[in-house]
């Protein structure tokens, strides 16, 4: 059985599953093929194209005849065996194809870009091309409004400081509303915004406004009916040349399905699929393939493949074959296209359908690890369970679980509809969105709540500079009581939150000029019927989500400071706060260092005392972030994440209460500090159902790290139990990376930050166990026997 | 045997949330201890000195002090209470003599690092409860409970049949985890309280298993007979520890594979485990101060313990890896 996560290994072609030869060949030119990667070039030159053909005309509307421009004339790619056609580019966004973007009038960029292009493998034609859009923007450079003249000084200190950051945008972290295409066609969507035209009366300012944004996206809309012709034209010319009969016929077939998609509505599975995949093309022309999602696919795929198994069109191996083809398509060296699958229908029945597995299928088939995500609920099937946990057992930590019963009140606590509620999708790694209908501002800003109580602790000042940054709430010496602490750490991260509120509404109010998504607008309710962006208020939905980065050591900490301080009294404020400044060096301060770390609870082993301390930080953001408003009347979702930036948080943060010493990095998402959960799964599952997850419409995150032992056949029953009742319980979201023996081996070389790896053996105790080298060798070839 | 609703004497002196017992260890997500998930309370002390023994700190009814070196950062704060001069600092390392030690703890309770840890507390069954009844919605969700194990519960009987009591009363599965070896009647009124026994067979030659448990399995083939013949007892499960080179002999494998097939079909014993040895506790050994006497014995191989349950199967006796 394979058990491969890294993609080396998969290249290799460890794998031992029989695909079929096609899939195979499809395979190989994604990981094979070194020439894929440089087919983003001409966007790059189209855009320039156009922007020199429109000089002179408004932002908006050159922008998107550009658009319209890359969907005409990018060129037409096909590869013997594809049965998904259209090739995505590869760069993501603000690399070469988005030259519009970049600093082109600074000639050491100018001089770098054009050495990268040189070394390309693409036409010489082609690279003459790419360096004359160079020139275009060089002398042209694209002038990037911001709202305000510039960033006030208290933004730039507190950011510098690392309290707070991010920047309020929403490019590249949607879920379009790409049914429609499916079942209606772009001619759909261009009839609607001939419909809203012809109904303008222009004589009014607002009609005016939506005048231009209709005209403009028409021209989009109108391009992409054209994309699929373009395909079957090509395909009829390679059918014609064809010498053998059955690839021919094949040719034919495909000219056949691109003739009506993305045009018009998709009549079948295969025309569905192959429409989806020339929407998300689209996609990664308007705003770079980064966290641009696929949504409920198993949903509104569905019904097309449902009709064609009815009418006996296709069987299940073909439908599995085309699901491998597309799962192919998208396979990217780096990237977060996500999707989801799974869940409950709007009327809160389970959704789980034959595609559902299907994926899942597909995605083990394949073996390339791709971003997915399971919905989860009360009433999700234990196969589906099972079937993902096969997946997650090879390592890659997918699919994702997402929990209906924290996510779906979450969200209608934000005041939208049970019934939207139902229909969330992900986005990217662990953002939440209604498809089609919302601009989501995903990850909006990130708050450092560690860096917070540091400066709760010290009157605001920063503890190793001295620098004043936040507001002047008194220092640890001053505070009679825990209680004291707390309130002054809600005062600083208060006033914070005010300033990161404002940093991201700077940003949403200068999207529409800094840059529109007219594409994503028109697959985005109610954008066409307003005539506006969903960067301007068009989308039927509009929120923005703000990450807390450190919860668990903010509980962490204050748990230790009430404990040794002032219920204890074995240190006095002074000491507590000398030893934080000194980083915890010196002997004496090394002793109280090792004992907060050994001797004091810590969140993530079920214990009532310290986790409520991180549900009591998590429960005020989540309050305090939903009383602030964004420009287009939403709110801010608190979003318990932290992807990656929990390392950036900690480089900023000097040392904490709960043993961490400054800059090591803090807790991922609301998952323990690492290495101080001890006790075991359900002890950690007893932790993270303490915290608010149902108030958390921008979703928890925690990921869980679990042994390959625990996933055998007699194991994993219970491990599927554990995680069956952390649903119940309401976890919002949870992700299982298996150990590997590369983690082992780190494991080795920092116990202390793995003491959380742990096995269990009948009738043992682990409680005085400390594996040896020799131990851990034998662990690590054991790990790796199994990972073969 | 006695049934639960006649409880033994002693048993009605004190209620059973106060009676008190020693335990090294509360372990939860226990998964191998019975079916579900489990919570399985670890009770200090053994009559038996297995060779293999996989817990150490198990095996004396005090409480043992463990010291794990690499995790000492020489503080020297165990030297400052020990009343005996058990620690030294000497060059900036930590020596540990435990020749003076008298098992007070006090050292473990101030060491800073966890260095020095106790094997051993006194709690009484009502804290046990408290500590067993925080992870109930995942018995509930898997079928699980509580497990009681060592040591060797059947070594305090009071505390055990407390335990199990308190158990049953809040509807939780019970189990336990014991080697057989104990008087009759004290086996019999503790096992009656249980769901499920997880019966230990280490070997079936009687000489044999004196040279390598210290004991006679004459009583624990006897309380396992018992065990059997009783209608309305407990589910039984048969468990088989296979150590390489102790009794894992042709003969030796033979002999329990007869054993069992004489017991296979008896309507309380549900299934039979077989118990490969690993090397986990080699570490404890050198914590606790002990001596392993099988240091260097590797764990079967994957193969023979297939072997083994194919023999077993041969004789139409399933038996799984547990």
């Amino acid at each position: 059985m394979p058990t491969l996560g890294r993609d080396e290994e998969v290249i290799q072609g460890a794998y031992g599953i029989d695909l079929s030869p096609r899939v195979e060949r499809l395979r190989d030119y994604v990981l094979n093929d070194a020439t894929w990667a440089d087919h983003y070039a001409p966007r790059a030159w189209l855009v320039a194209e156009s922007m020199k053909q429109t000089e002179g005309q408004p932002p908006l509307f050159r922008q998107a005849a550009a658009l319209a421009h890359v969907i005409r004339n990018y060129p037409v790619t096909i590869r013997e065996g594809e049965l998904i056609l259209g090739y995505q580019q590869h760069e993501s966004f603000r690399g070469i194809g988005w030259l519009e973007f970049d600093n082109l009038t600074n000639g050491e960029r100018r001089e770098a870009l054009r050495n990268h292009v040189q070394n390309l493998s693409i036409p010489d034609e082609w690279k003459q091309k790419v360096f004359d859009a160079i020139d275009y923007w060089r002398e042209h450079p694209r002038v990037i409004p911001h709202f305000w003249p510039q960033t006030p000084d208290y933004i730039s200190r507190d950011t510098r400081a690392g309290v707070y950051f991010g920047g309020g945008g929403s490019e590249g972290h949607t879920v379009p509303g790409y049914e429609r295409v499916l079942r209606h066609g772009f001619h759909a969507i261009l009839e609607q915004i001939d419909g809203e035209i012809a109904r303008l009366q222009p004589w009014k300012p607002d009609d005016q406004k939506r005048k231009l944004w209709l005209h403009s996206v028409r021209l989009i809309a109108a391009a992409a009916c054209e994309l699929g012709m373009r395909y079957a034209e090509e395909l009829r010319a390679l059918a014609t040349r064809e010498s053998d009969p059955l690839q021919a016929e094949e040719y034919r077939r495909l000219a056949d399905i691109c003739e009506r998609v993305p045009a018009r509505g998709a009549r079948t599975f295969h025309e569905a699929v192959q429409s989806l995949w020339f929407c998300h093309l689209i996609m990664g022309w308007e705003d770079g393939i980064n966290a641009n999602s696929f949504g409920r696919y198993d949903q509104y795929l569905y019904p097309f493949y449902a009709a064609d198994r009815e009418e006996g069109r296709i069987t299940e191996d073909e439908a599995l074959e085309l699901l491998e083809a597309f799962h192919l398509a998208l396979y990217k060296s780096y990237d977060v296209q996500q999707a989801t699958i799974g869940g409950q229908n709007p009327d809160g029945t389970d959704a789980t359908n034959e595609l559902t597995y299907l994926f899942l299928e597909a995605m083990w088939r394949v073996n390339l690890i791709r971003c997915l995500s399971v919905r989860v609920h009360r009433g999700t099937p234990r196969r589906l369970l099972e079937s993902a946990f096969r997946l997650i057992r090879r390592g890659g930590g997918v699919p994702f679980f997402f929990n209906d019963e924290a996510i779906v009140p979450a969200l209608v606590e934000k005041g939208i509809p049970v019934e939207d509620a139902r229909q969330y999708a992900i986005i990217g790694c662990v953002e939440v969105t209604i498809p089609g209908k919302t601009n989501p501002h995903a990850v909006s800003h990130m708050m450092n709540v560690a860096k917070c109580l540091e400066l709760a602790m010290n009157d605001g000042k920063d503890l190793a500079t001295g620098e004043q940054i936040g507001p002047q709430t008194g220092t640890l010496a001053d505070m009679p009581d825990i209680e004291a602490l707390w309130n002054a750490y809600k005062l600083q991260l208060e006033h914070f939150a005010r300033h990161a509120v404002e940093l991201s509404n700077q940003g949403d109010l200068a999207q529409p000029f800094r840059f529109p998504l007219p594409y994503t607008s028109i697959l985005t309710d109610d954008c066409i019927a307003r005539g506006k962006d969903m960067t301007d208020g068009g989308a039927h939905y509009h929120y923005h989500s703000t990450c807390a980065i450190g919860l668990p050591n903010v509980g962490d900490s204050l748990y230790a400071v009430d404990q040794l301080v002032f219920k204890e009294k074995s240190v006095s404020p002074d000491e507590l706060l000398e030893a934080l400044k000194a980083n915890w060096e010196g002997e004496e301060r090394e002793k109280l260092r090792q004992k907060v770390i050994h001797r004091l609870a810590k969140y993530g082993n079920g214990n009532g005392d310290v986790d409520r301390w991180v549900e009591r930080a998590a429960h005020h953001y989540c309050d305090h972030m939903a009383t602030y408003t964004t420009p287009h009347g939403g709110s801010f979702h608190a979003h318990l994440f932290s992807f990656v930036w929990h390392l950036d948080c900690g480089r900023a943060t000097n040392a904490t209460p709960d043993g961490r010493k400054a800059h090591d990095p803090l807790a991922y998402s609301v998952s323990p500090q690492q290495g101080r959960d001890v006790e075991g799964l359900t002890a950690l599952m007893r932790s993270l159902m303490t915290l608010p997850h149902e108030h958390a419409a921008g979703s928890s995150s925690a990921i869980i790290e679990i042994a390959p032992k625990l996933l055998d056949e007699v194991s994993l029953d219970k491990v599927l139990d554990v995680v069956q009742t952390a649903i119940d319980k309401g976890v919002g979201q949870m992700q299982f990376n298996v150990i590997d023996s590369a983690t082992l081996r780190r494991a080795q070389e920092n116990p202390e930050a793995y003491s959380h790896i742990a096995v269990r053996v009948s009738g043992f105790s682990m409680r005085f166990c400390l594996l040896d080298k020799t131990m851990q060798d034998h662990i690590i070839a054991r790990t790796k026997h199994e990972e073969m | 045997m006695h049934s639960p609703e006649h409880p033994h004497k002693s048993d009605s002196q004190i209620p059973s949330t106060a009676v008190k017992g020693r335990i090294f260890d509360v372990q939860t997500f226990s998964i191998h201890d019975g079916p579900g998930i489990r919570t399985t309370v670890f009770l200090k002390g053994c009559p038996l000195r297995c060779v293999w023994c996989h817990n150490p700190e198990s095996m004396e009814t005090e409480p043992d002090v463990g010291f794990i070196p690499a995790k000492c950062i020489a503080c020297g704060q165990c030297t400052l209470v020990c009343t005996h001069e058990g620690h030294a600092i000497v060059d900036g390392r930590h020596v540990f003599q435990r020749g003076l030690c008298v098992r007070c703890g006090s050292c473990t309770t101030e060491c800073p690092t966890g260095a020095l840890e106790l094997a051993g507390k006194e709690v009484t069954a009502a804290w046990v409860m408290s500590e067993v009844e925080k992870d109930r919605m995942f018995y509930e969700r898997s079928g699980g409970g509580i497990t009681l194990s060592g040591g060797e519960p059947l070594m305090q009987p009071e505390f055990s049949a407390a335990l199990l009591r308190l158990a049953r009363d809040s509807r939780l599965h019970t189990a336990v985890d014991t080697s057989g070896y104990a008087g009759h009647t004290v086996f019999d009124r503790v096992t009656a309280l249980a769901d499920l026994v997880l019966f230990d067979i280490k070997m079936i030659d009687e000489r044999a298993h004196r040279r390598l448990t210290g004991v006679s399995n004459r009583r624990i083939l006897r309380n396992l007979q018992r065990l059997l013949r009783d209608e309305n007892g407990p589910k039984v499960w048969l468990r088989l520890p296979v150590i390489p080179g102790q009794n894992d002999s042709p003969d030796a494998i033979q002999n329990l594979i007869d054993f069992c097939a004489s017991l296979w079909g008896n309507p309380r014993l549900e299934a039979i485990h077989l118990m490969p040895y690993h090397r986990l506790a080699e570490s404890k050994y050198q914590e606790f101060g002990k001596r392993y006497l099988i240091n260097g014995t590797h764990p079967p191989a994957d193969e023979d313990i297939s072997a083994i349950i194919r023999r077993f199967s041969e004789r139409g006796v399933p038996v799984t890896r547990s």
